[in-house]
């Protein structure tokens, strides 16, 4: 009996821990500074994850085959847990990103589009933001010192990289399939 | 008892805490994951991309099967591990520091080695949480200690009749009679 409430004391000593336990992102109470170039390229950032969140909202809700709503998902997920990290960052360095939050045309050329063109129109886009993402990110950091926002673009940019070769992979499985969903 | 019939309880009881453990970190990083937004199957998804590479990240209901299947397997193969190297006499709160230890080691070997040869997905995910993905590992540990040293304990009472005296002696006792 006593091994038993030890053993449920222990799970739940270390379950309420790891919900306290931090994750990377600074918060607001920790002050970050940041030079004007790194605050323009957050801004950026920012701007750049909030179009991707849209784009994933979109293609979940209009995406003829599960395989782009399933990649439609994870990467509004993924955008969404960046842009999170993103702002808490700029929130911490004071650096204000209301602008790049608003909502931009970005989705604007999809929204007439149904069916398999849909899939194939929000493929392209996503690849090519993608793609161009990953660009500038890998840049920025050859230029950029250790820091926060260094860090948070070492842990983002493998996971752009992982939603870029899920593009090419569901453009292939679209293909082949002769365009049916 | 003899030295491989003990090794083989001891293993056995390590198993079943693996697996005991590893039911409990699978629902504790789906939760998790799930709270912060990143979907309740991705961490089962990101297993499964050992076997089905990238892909497994846009999988379905059976790739979901294969990551928690692969993963309750390699807790079992970790708790046998952990069973054969318990003390033999440890107390609960001596099998969960091992535990601990253990799930430390585990931690330690996974992200250094294991994950970047066979699941760089995996670990290209878990990077976006290190603190939540170290302690997943202490709570394996602790679970699987805790459940192995206690299965251990139990297999290695004697057999209840053996336990028991005679019933001749023991009423010779309850009365004051010496047994001589």
């Amino acid at each position: 009996m006593s091994h038993t409430v030890r053993l449920g004391g222990v799970v739940l000593l270390l379950l309420v821990a790891s919900l306290f336990a931090p994750t990377q992102a600074p918060t607001a109470t920790e002050p970050v500074s940041l030079s004007p170039e790194a605050a323009a390229f957050l801004r950026e950032l920012v701007a750049f994850h909030a179009g991707a969140v849209r784009l994933g909202g979109l293609a979940e809700g209009r995406g003829s085959m599960p395989d782009v709503r399933d990649l439609a998902t994870l990467a509004r997920r993924d955008h969404d847990f960046a842009l999170r990290r993103l702002t808490a960052l700029a929130d911490a360095a004071g650096v204000r990103v209301d602008e790049a939050l608003r909502p931009s045309g970005v989705a604007d050329a999809l929204e007439p589009l149904a069916g398999v063109a849909f899939d194939r129109a929000w493929l392209a886009r996503i690849s090519e933001r993608e793609g161009d993402l990953l660009r500038r990110v890998t840049a920025w950091r050859s230029t950029v010192p250790d820091g926060p926002l260094r860090a948070l673009l070492d842990e983002q940019a493998p996971i752009v990289r992982q939603h870029l070769e899920l593009v090419h992979h569901v453009g292939r499985e679209l293909e082949t399939a002769g365009g049916t969903p | 008892m003899s030295r491989r019939r003990a090794l083989r309880r001891r293993a056995l009881a390590g198993g079943a805490g693996g697996l005991v453990a590893g039911a409990a970190t699978a629902v504790l990083a789906s939760a998790e994951s799930a709270r912060l937004g990143l979907g309740c199957w991705t961490p089962a998804k990101s297993v499964a991309a050992a076997v089905l590479g990238l892909p497994a990240l846009v999988g379905d209901g059976a790739t979901v099967s294969i990551g928690l299947a692969l993963h309750l397997a390699v807790s079992v193969v970790c708790g046998v591990g952990l069973g054969l190297g318990l003390p033999r006499r440890s107390g609960p709160a001596g099998a969960a520091v091992a535990g601990l230890l253990w799930g430390t080691a585990l931690w330690a070997l996974g992200w250094t080695v294991v994950l970047p040869a066979l699941d760089p997905v995996l670990l290209e995910r878990v990077r976006l949480v290190p603190w939540r993905w170290f302690v997943a590992h202490l709570v394996f540990g602790a679970v699987a200690g805790t459940t192995a040293g206690g299965l251990g304990r139990l297999y290695a009472l004697p057999p209840r009749r053996a336990a028991r005296r005679p019933p001749a002696e023991r009423i010779r006792r309850r009365v004051g009679i010496s047994g001589a």
